[in-house]
């Protein structure tokens, strides 16, 4: 997918304006936290399977130089292939092979968030191949050319008025705007994709090493269709979607489901091991695991980061995020969004090219007390924030400007008199530095810091305000 | 690429994990299924099914079949259906009971009949390894006469669920799974749990019924001794 990580600002100001956009997502924000309300309250161990969730990931992540062997050997003991990619070059290369070589011509997918980091769908549309996404938010996100803008919900950016004009443009049907009769459209239109497919492409939820299997959770039933009629399932994962057995695995899916919708098991749950066995009529022939690492052993390889990889992608996080609701998915730029999105933008592109996500965090904590395996998204955030000013690796890392007044801000914040006497020389300055709030006369150590952002006039302390305030009041009968 | 790329990979996880050893994953619990019986067991299941907006019907005889199957054709305009090849299938003469009913019915004989007979039904019938009765949850591996199209095309699905197929929880799930594995033949290849009908909310959250699997869920409960 392409990176537009850096037109962040633009983007989010263009969202924030859009008021469709933002119906949609304070709506979406409030349905979604509800109904994982609902779900939590139905489970009175919930706190206690999060430390579950949290301690079975840790486990699993430092165990992985044992799991990922271990899985490879029961995928194949099942029948299955295993392809390890490195990079998305790597994975798109399998796959585009694996298509080439079988003779495909038709793919059906599964929602596949990984599909869009590597940015599948291009390079097997470049191959020559026709590509359905099956999925019925990513189904209108295709046809309408665009991304999607929540893990969950990929087309919650968009109303039902444009969903029917796209439609009637894409498909050439009768203007509807009744959901049901476009769901029927879509459910008819795809339903022939599916039983022509000669492949079917899916990321996955989890794998359990010690038995193979892949699991996969949906509420349609696409995924089922391209696990089943294809001839050919190619499962894509990130590294760090390996458990050892099914009993890690069934903590884990209970907080997946719950946290993302509510539901103690979505409506579909498929245990896959292998391709078809011996004498069955129906299931693919061939099944295909890609393991892709795509700069993941980067995120392990930090102790306290390596938190990011926990994420099960239940959508929670993004539910209840303040700058998520006003800014939207598709303004971090990047495929994944929210504070999560935050997190893994930052670190699964090169350093500097996740953008300034991590910067726009209020640190309110939502996140962090919704999150299903406890990861503390804020606490990463300033870890990162602390990456990008400090690490050389980190193109915004040397501002020296920017630095001295920082930590000059912070000296004076520690000396009350130089305080005062500072704040008092601002507010005397301002009209001329900052004319309405713009700054037009600024040192150039706050320069940066003071080009995106509007200042409020500054005023004398509220202390300092409050005698000659309360006089006037109390002449007023109290009214102000 | 493979071999170079899986012993990159490798190594650097190895480093990434350089002095961590934690403990393998604990022995599993019992895995001895803890089936359920009597008329509590089928309740629970009702509401769970009739929460989801689906249905569980309490059939006391083969009679009560027949005239449910009646009724669920006449409902839903049903002409032919398909089945699992089933033992089950057989000893309640299905497709005797569904040709009363004017239905034709078939199993599935091979991989041409995905694209045929299993697409064009409007019904498809299939027995259940386990039903989960605080979720609804219906659980079936797949297999030769256990197709998973058969749940999956059709826009009604019908599982037939026998006395003592219920387990309370889906935890009891990993007890069924834990059988198969150990058995004669392994794990399936694909094991499905089904929780109600096909939805989607992905149109202004906007709930909508069977978007690519079935629109309607109907467990019939068997409450009767199958001879």
């Amino acid at each position: 997918m392409k990176i537009r990580t850096h037109l962040m600002n633009q983007m989010a100001a263009e969202a924030a304006g859009d008021e469709v956009l933002h119906h949609n997502l304070t709506s979406s924000g409030a349905r979604f936290q509800a109904l994982r309300e609902g779900g939590v309250a139905g489970f009175p161990d919930f706190q206690e399977a999060r430390k579950q969730g949290r301690a079975i990931k840790e486990r699993c992540l430092a165990d992985l130089p044992r799991l990922l062997p271990m899985l490879e050997r029961s995928v194949r003991a099942a029948g299955g292939q295993v392809h390890w990619a490195r990079d998305a070059a790597e994975a798109k290369a399998i796959i585009v092979g694996l298509a080439r070589d079988n003779g495909v011509k038709r793919i059906v997918k599964g929602k596949s968030m990984m599909s869009e980091e590597v940015g599948l769908n291009q390079a097997l549309e470049a191959a020559g191949m026709e590509v359905h996404e099956s999925d019925l938010g990513e189904y209108i996100v295709q046809i309408a050319g665009e991304s999607p803008s929540h893990i969950l919900a990929p087309a919650i950016h968009k109303n039902r008025g444009e969903i029917a004009q796209l439609f009637v443009d894409k498909l050439g049907v009768d203007y509807t705007d009744d959901p049901e009769e476009l769901t029927a459209i879509a459910r008819r239109v795809l339903r022939e994709k599916f039983l022509g497919a000669d492949m079917g492409i899916t990321g996955g939820n989890f794998a359990i090493a010690s038995t193979g299997t892949l699991a996969l959770f949906e509420n349609e039933g696409n995924i089922r269709m391209s696990t089943t009629l294809p001839r050919i399932h190619v499962a894509m994962i990130g590294l760090e979607k390996v458990v050892e057995t099914y009993q890690d695995f069934d903590v884990l899916r209970k907080l997946l489901t719950i946290s993302a919708t509510g539901q103690k098991l979505s409506t579909y749950c498929s245990l896959i091991t292998g391709p078809r066995q011996d004498g069955e009529i129906e299931g693919p022939e061939q099944f295909h695991l890609i393991l892709l690492n795509n700069r993941r052993t980067t995120i392990l390889a930090d102790r306290f980061l390596r938190q990011t990889l926990y994420c099960l992608r239940c959508g929670a996080c993004l539910n209840v995020c303040p700058v998520y609701q006003v800014m939207g998915g598709h303004a971090y730029g990047w495929v994944y969004s929210g504070p999560i999105g935050s997190l893994l933008n930052s670190q699964l592109l090169p350093p500097g090219q996740g953008g300034q996500s991590p910067n726009a965090c209020t640190m309110c904590g939502a996140c962090a007390e919704v999150c299903p395996v406890k990861i503390e998204h804020p606490k990463v955030m300033l870890h990162l924030r602390w990456l990008m000013a400090e690490d050389p690796a980190w193109p915004t890392a040397d501002r020296p400007m920017e630095k001295m007044g920082l930590s000059l801000y912070g000296w004076l914040a520690t000396k009350p008199a130089g305080f005062r006497t500072a704040s008092a020389l601002a507010r005397l300055l301002q009209p001329i530095a900052a004319p309405g709030g713009k700054a037009r006369l600024v040192p150039p150590m706050v320069a940066r810091w003071s080009r995106k952002r509007t200042l409020p006039r500054l005023r004398r302390p509220f202390s300092h305000r409050w005698r000659e305030l309360r006089r006037r009041l109390d002449k007023q009968g109290g009214k102000p | 690429m493979s071999t170079s790329a899986r012993q990159a990979i490798l190594d650097v996880v190895g480093r990434a994990t350089a002095g961590e050893h934690p403990a393998p994953a604990g022995p599993a619990g019992p895995s001895e299924v803890k089936w359920l019986h009597g008329p509590e067991a089928w309740d629970t299941a009702r509401a769970s099914l009739e929460a989801l907006g689906d249905r569980l019907l309490p059939l006391a005889s083969r009679e009560e079949l027949g005239k449910m199957l009646a009724d669920l054709a006449a409902e839903h305009q049903v002409t032919s259906a398909v089945r699992w090849d089933h033992p089950l299938m057989a000893k309640l003469d299905i497709d005797g009971l569904l040709t009363r009913a004017g239905v034709t019915c078939a199993p599935l004989t091979g991989p041409e009949d995905l694209r045929g007979v299993a697409a064009e039904a409007q019904l498809g019938i299939t027995g259940v390894d386990a039903l989960v009765a605080t979720t609804g949850t219906i659980a079936m591996r797949c297999g030769r006469g256990m197709e998973r199209a058969v749940s999956l095309l059709p826009e009604v699905h019908l599982a037939l669920v026998e006395r003592g197929r219920l387990v309370e929880r889906i935890a009891d799930l990993a007890g069924v799974l834990a059988e198969l594995r150990d058995g004669p033949n392994g794990l399936p290849s694909a094991m499905t749990m089904v929780t109600g009908h096909s939805r989607t909310a992905d149109i202004e959250l906007v709930l909508v019924s069977g978007v690519h699997g079935p629109k309607y869920v109907v467990v019939a409960a068997l409450d009767f001794d199958l001879v």
